[in-house]
């Protein structure tokens, strides 16, 4: 994954929950509902292929599992500095398509 | 969330890799279950019924990226996301919002009418009884009253057919009380009065149920035996908890206690559709429980008797053992042919009890209206068969001015596939939304259907309507079948492979042959449609007129009160007379009473003339003899208090009026009044004032007056007269006619000085006039709410054929639209065109319709009273209305071609 290249809505959104802190899964799935105001629905299954394929590109790390923690504890998921590039890139990305969209008037500025 | 839910989740998730489930682990199930959670606080059961809907495809979307990466990511995700961007909803009502509104309307209200159909069919026939082997369980029925309206009433005297019956079969049992009498009992742990049947000891042996606690037994049944009850599991579960220590133990009761020996089977309410049973108590008992039988000397004449059948005996080899014992051995009662005893035999039937409906204050009918429940069916098939085509007509319209956006897809490459794909998700969702519409629909007629009884017929409130399996497989199958018929053809047609040379050449994509199949289509619904409305015209004028000419008394201003009271007991060895003049004595306190109250005009002892049991008194002719001569006449005999006709507003038209001086005892020749026509029957030359007329079975009477005419029994159809006579006004069960200018008013005063005066009064019931005509026009309204549903429902969807119609060949047919615009037409020529190519298969079908009317209206002239079946004013009004509204809608439609120009000509050239 390049930072020139657009990341898929999911992922963006994924990595701006992670921009926090530290969550699980079901973290994530309820910060993106929240953050985009239910517009954005994320389902299990979609969501732990999605956080694997994000630990592939480096963009998310997974945590270790805590040493007190019982089996079957959920796993905890770390935006990486490499996410967080790609993530900026992509807020750029979008910042810039809306000031596109103001200067055309189509979008009001704020 | 249940832990159901996460065992079926846990199940499901099985289609993912099991590497994948591994590395997840428990959180992917945590949040399936909060998402879950989530959407059930949000929406309740719809929103977890959606939620699983997301999980489901979720799993299968995650389950194929995960198994097929490379094909997922090169086309396979593509394809997917594509079919379930088609599987959307809000984007086919977005874009085409008036065709689903009406096509999701038109399903709904048809597929809902017939499922309201289909309930009372579920209900009266399909749905198992509560007892095994229902085939060999059966009673004795004579259909020798009641015949032509399609029910059939219990006629034989108790002991007779008990005799010969259980000869036949061996296992006899007898049951409740047809009578108007029934057993008064409160259990205090229940809090109201309990619905309490009377059995002997073998009624639950013979319906081979087994009882929790013991059955009873022959000496639950004697005199003086300890009174003991079986109460049914709904009983038992609401008012004791199901405790197991209620069975066997003394339960406080009233008039007085009894012990609980045991629990019906769950599910068990009686052994006739229509029965709420909640105690079975002994026969004896159950008289000592009802006040009436006080009086009327409580002999179970009318109860019902049920036997099962030995294994291997069909029902006409029972009926045919039964003719012969009872023929062999039976005396011939005083005054009655043996002819007419033969013939009286031979129309008894051994019929299955699952068969049969009945509950108390009803008679017992047995469920064989084949010609109703044709009629019905074959209403609820032609409201059906005019759904199909207006959806059909619809489909054709809309998929014909989406042929661009077809064109543009087939252009860019979409396969076959995907196109059929597109049509069938968007009819699935159609199906899906008409389904939840017609359900809908359903409920909303259940809820209506119980107030629409029909007096003396199957009460639909006592009916099991609940929606079950059933009538859920038969709204979503209906439903689909529906859809199917009507989208096929469009659905083949509009992904044929040839589809976009046929776009190019701008030709019509339906045939000549399927428009006239349209056509044909679309006259025979109007066709039905006209039945249908011309039906519920001649209800609604009935009804109409029953309320505008009324019952001949003055029901506007009359009050009916009836009352329960409990018997009177001088002492063992006192004489009945004093007893009588007890409750004479009691009755004339209350009638006082009633009399001394604000705004009431007048009080008399007797009974409102139209009514359930006075119906029952003239369903059967009686032989009237006046003058030597005799004859079979339908009569009524009116009993009360001197001045029960003044308080009724009835006027004494000849002779003069009765007084209390005028009441004499059973047997004895006593003074009555008769109505005109029945003097006009009896003596049509002569006066009849002085003459003498005597009634089978009532006793022989000297006329002394001549009143106006009044129905007696029902509005419909007349008897041939009525009798009034003076009677003592004593019993348990008095009734007593209150003459107000405001009834509705004294309803409650009636109430509160009755309950004051009565406390321990079992039953207390009060029926102003008007209640009484509209319950006695109960047929006329169920056939009025009825037609005028289905006709309405007809008539929409009628009106939406011709639009569907109209619209299509605008649509198809503006090539030849645009030609004659260059020859010249005007763009009215135009419009009349497309509405007359419209109206046309409206006509043939309206004056098909109205002779199909006329023809069947006959069948039901019996329930039209005063009005003639081919009233040519509803008629009238009928074809007006539908060809009004089928051109409103043609008009709308054809609209459109006002536009249509000579350019449409040249492009498809």
């Amino acid at each position: 994954m390049t930072a020139a290249r657009p990341l898929p809505p999911h992922w963006f959104h994924m990595l701006l929950a992670l921009a926090d802190g530290e969550r699980h899964g079901q973290g994530i799935m309820q910060a993106v509902l929240d953050e985009t105001r239910g517009r954005i629905r994320l389902w299990p299954a979609m969501l732990y292929r999605n956080l694997d394929q994000l630990c592939e590109a480096g963009l998310v790390t997974e945590l270790p599992a805590q040493p007190t923690s019982i089996a079957g504890s959920p796993r905890f998921f770390r935006i990486t500095a490499r996410g967080r590039r790609a993530c900026a890139a992509e807020a750029q990305r979008l910042a810039a398509v809306v000031a596109t969209a103001q200067s055309k008037r189509i979008l009001r500025k704020t | 969330m249940s832990r159901r839910e996460r065992a079926a989740y846990r199940l499901l998730s099985l289609i993912l890799p099991a590497a994948f489930r591994a590395r997840v682990g428990v959180g992917l199930e945590d949040a399936t279950m909060a998402c879950l959670e989530r959407e059930r606080r949000r929406l309740g059961r719809l929103g977890a019924l959606v939620a699983w809907g997301g999980i489901l495809i979720d799993l299968v979307t995650a389950a194929v990226a995960l198994r097929w990466p490379a094909r997922h990511e090169a086309q396979g995700a593509s394809a997917f996301r594509g079919i379930l961007q088609e599987i959307h909803m809000p984007r086919l009502l977005r874009g085409h919002r008036g065709y689903a509104v009406f096509a999701v309307t038109s399903l709904a209200l048809a597929v809902g009418a017939t499922l309201v159909v289909f309930s009372v069919v579920n209900a009266l026939w399909l749905k198992p009884v509560s007892f095994p082997d229902p085939e060999r369980v059966v009673m004795l029925i004579s259909s020798s009253v009641g015949e032509g309206d399609g029910y059939t009433q219990v006629g034989l005297e108790t002991s007779t057919r008990w005799t010969f019956f259980e000869a036949v079969a061996g296992q006899v049992v007898t049951s409740g009380d047809l009578k108007g009498r029934a057993a008064h009992l409160r259990f205090d742990a229940a809090g109201r009065e309990v619905e309490t049947l009377g059995v002997t000891s073998t009624y639950f042996s013979v319906l081979g149920l087994s009882i929790r606690g013991r059955d009873f037994t022959r000496d639950d049944n004697r005199p003086g035996a300890e009174p003991v009850a079986i109460i049914s599991d709904r009983l038992w579960a609401r008012a004791f908890g199901r405790r197991d220590d209620v069975i066997g133990a003394l339960a406080a009761a009233t008039p007085f206690p009894l012990r609980i020996v045991g629990v019906a089977p769950r599910e068990f309410e009686g052994a006739r559709r229509g029965e709420r049973t909640e105690v079975w108590v002994p026969a004896a008992l159950a008289a000592r429980l009802s006040p009436e039988s006080a009086t009327t000397g409580g002999d179970g004449g009318g109860a019902l008797v049920l036997a099962r059948l030995r294994p291997g005996q069909t029902h006409d080899a029972a009926r045919q053992q039964f003719l012969e014992q009872a023929l062999a051995t039976a005396p011939v009662a005083p005054g009655v042919s043996f002819d007419r005893y033969r013939e009286y035999l031979e129309s008894v039937q051994v019929v299955r009890l699952a068969d049969v409906f009945g509950a108390p204050f009803s008679r017992t009918i047995v469920i064989n209206e084949g010609r109703a429940a044709g009629v019905v069916a074959g209403l609820a098939a032609l409201v059906l068969l005019g759904s199909c085509a207006t959806l059909m007509a619809l489909v054709l319209v809309h998929y014909e001015r989406r042929r661009r956006e077809l064109t543009v897809r087939l252009a860019l490459g979409a396969s076959r596939l995907r196109l059929a794909a597109q049509l069938g998700s968007e009819f699935a969702w159609l199906a899906a939304a008409g389904t939840a519409g017609a359900v809908g629909v359903g409920l909303g007629g259940l809820r209506v259907l119980p107030a629409l009884s029909l007096p003396g017929g199957v009460d639909l409130g006592r009916l099991d309507l609940s929606l079950d399996w059933r009538v859920l497989a038969a709204a979503i199958g209906t439903t689909t079948l529906t859809l199917a018929m009507s989208t096929i053809m469009p659905l083949l047609r509009f992904t044929r492979a040839d589809l976009a040379r046929e776009i190019v050449s701008v030709r019509s994509t339906t045939p000549a042959s399927s428009q006239r199949l349209r056509q044909a289509l679309l006259a025979l619904h109007v066709a039905a449609t006209i039945v249908v409305l011309v039906s519920a015209g001649l209800f609604v004028r009935a009804v109409v007129y029953g309320f505008t000419t009324g019952p001949g008394f003055d029901a506007d201003r009359t009050v009916s009160v009836r009352l329960a009271l409990p018997p009177i007991v001088l002492s063992a060895s006192a004489d009945f007379a004093p007893r009588l003049a007890a409750m004479r004595d009691r009755n004339q306190r209350i009638a006082d009473s009633l009399r001394g109250l604000a705004g009431v005009d007048d009080v008399a002892l007797g009974q409102m003339p139209i009514g359930l049991e006075r119906m029952n008194d003239v369903l059967a002719t009686s032989m009237v003899e006046t003058g030597g001569e005799q004859r079979q006449l339908a009569i009524g005999v009116l009993q009360g208090s001197a001045h029960l006709i003044a308080a009724l507003g009835v006027p004494v038209l000849a002779g003069r009026a009765l007084t209390p001086a005028d009441s004499v005892g059973r047997g004895g020749m006593g003074p009555v009044l008769v109505t005109a026509s029945l003097a006009r029957t009896l003596w049509p030359a002569d006066d009849p004032v002085g003459q003498v007329v005597g009634v089978a079975r009532a006793g022989r009477y000297q006329v002394v007056g001549v009143v106006r005419d009044f129905a007696y029994g029902s509005m419909s159809p007349p008897v041939a007269g009525v009798i009034v006579r003076v009677s003592e006004g004593s019993g348990n069960a008095p009734t007593f006619i209150v003459r107000s200018a405001r009834p509705e008013a004294m309803v409650e005063p009636i109430r509160r000085l009755v309950a004051g005066m009565v406390p321990d009064a079992q039953r207390l019931t009060i029926v102003t006039g008007r209640e009484a005509v509209a319950r006695d026009l109960g047929r006329q309204r169920l056939g009025a709410w009825f037609f005028s549903g289905f006709g309405l429902i007809a008539l929409v969807l009628g009106a939406g054929g011709v639009f569907g119609l109209v619209a299509y060949l605008a649509e198809s047919q503006r090539r030849e639209f645009g030609v004659r615009v260059t020859l010249g037409a005007t763009p009215g020529d135009l419009v009349r065109r497309g509405v007359a190519a419209g109206l046309a298969p409206v006509g043939i079908g309206a004056v098909a319709g109205l002779v199909v009317a006329a023809i069947a209206a006959r069948l039901f002239s019996t329930a039209l009273p005063g009005l003639s079946p081919l009233d040519p004013l509803t008629y009238a009004s009928v074809a007006v209305l539908m060809t009004t509204c089928a051109a409103g809608a043609g008009l709308t439609a054809a609209w459109r071609l006002r536009t249509a120009a000579p350019a449409d000509a040249l492009r498809a050239e």
